[in-house]
């Protein structure tokens, strides 16, 4: 069955979001909604089109300014990729950071819209404060460095 | 319904790629490219998921100036990609993995998740290895970005 931006607001309806339906174009539709979380308040994006419905917290922290925040962050993001699922973080043209979450609609389900809202939440209450500090205070270690610390201690 | 190791092995005879069975949750297969080496590829069950993961893609960056353009150049992949992500484990190797739900996991989601490693493996190795193994590569994205500057 296709899903429509119909389908989608039927499940924000089930999942008790309050949403707005923020476009409809050529680049497909958009809906926007939010939470408010432990760490902070989130706007999500979700974009359907043809094939695809990605739901999206951009950005979840803007670019760091310094390049040694840059790289830490960096392998903070990808070391997450590494540990989460169904999610991903990304970065943008302008090195803004982003948490998204992409299904295919051919089979798309209530219960996969809720998995994906749940792991949108769920990790970026759970990532944020850490990627926000990484990105701007130089200084700062990212809990995989203390943990590959522990590591050499270890040997 | 959630997929069994037993799944697992009819779609990979399916999908013609022949398949080692490490174990009762992990099998080995891979495919060649234009790349100089065969990409491994792992197929690991977890209790609600199904992993399939090139690892490692590339090896770790020894170069500090390696590593900051590669990160950056995997982020803004994982950005353009659909249903794979680049990331990066704990011994600093790059991975490149797909997930999916093993609870009705069909073929034809089998079959995208192998194709879109493959393809992915094959238009993004050369730029990685590069950038992972000379300070000097520049990525693709860092060159976008200076045509912009100049506009």
């Amino acid at each position: 069955m296709a899903v429509t931006p119909e389908t989608l607001e039927a499940f924000f309806g089930q999942y008790g979001w309050t949403y707005e339906r923020t476009g409809e174009g050529d680049l497909g539709t958009d809906l926007r909604t939010g939470f408010r979380g432990d760490t902070g308040v989130f706007r999500i994006y979700v974009r359907l089109v043809e094939n695809w419905v990605f739901f999206s917290i951009a950005p979840f922290v803007v670019a760091p300014r310094d390049p040694e925040c840059e790289r830490k962050l960096h392998r903070f993001l990808l070391r997450k990729n590494y540990e989460m699922n169904i999610a991903k973080f990304t970065v943008d043209e302008d090195g803004d950071v982003i948490l998204t979450v992409e299904l295919p609609t051919a089979s798309l389900d209530y219960s996969e819209f809720a998995d994906a809202l749940g792991a949108l939440a769920y990790y970026a209450d759970d990532a944020f404060t850490q990627t926000f500090i990484l990105a701007h205070v130089p200084q700062a270690h990212s809990l995989y460095e203390e943990k590959q610390d522990l590591d050499w201690g270890a040997g | 319904m959630s997929v069994t190791a037993e799944t697992i092995a009819s779609y990979l005879e399916q999908y013609g790629w022949s398949y080692e069975r490490v174990d009762d949750t992990h099998f080995a297969s891979g495919f060649r490219s234009e790349a100089p080496e065969p990409f491994s590829v792992h197929v690991t069950l977890a209790p609600s998921w199904v992993f399939f993961a090139i690892t490692p893609f590339v090896g770790a960056p020894k170069d500090i100036q390696c590593e900051r353009k590669l990160y950056r150049h995997l982020l803004r992949l994982c950005q353009q990609i659909n249903m794979a992500k680049f990331a990066v484990d704990s011994d600093g190797d790059i991975v490149l993995a797909v997930e999916l739900p093993r609870e009705h996991l069909d073929y034809g989601e089998f079959a995208d998740a192998l194709d879109a490693l493959s393809v992915y493996a094959g238009d993004t190795f050369a730029a990685v290895q590069a950038l992972a193994s000379d300070p000097a590569a520049v990525s693709a994205f860092a060159e976008e970005q200076d045509l912009d500057w100049g506009e």
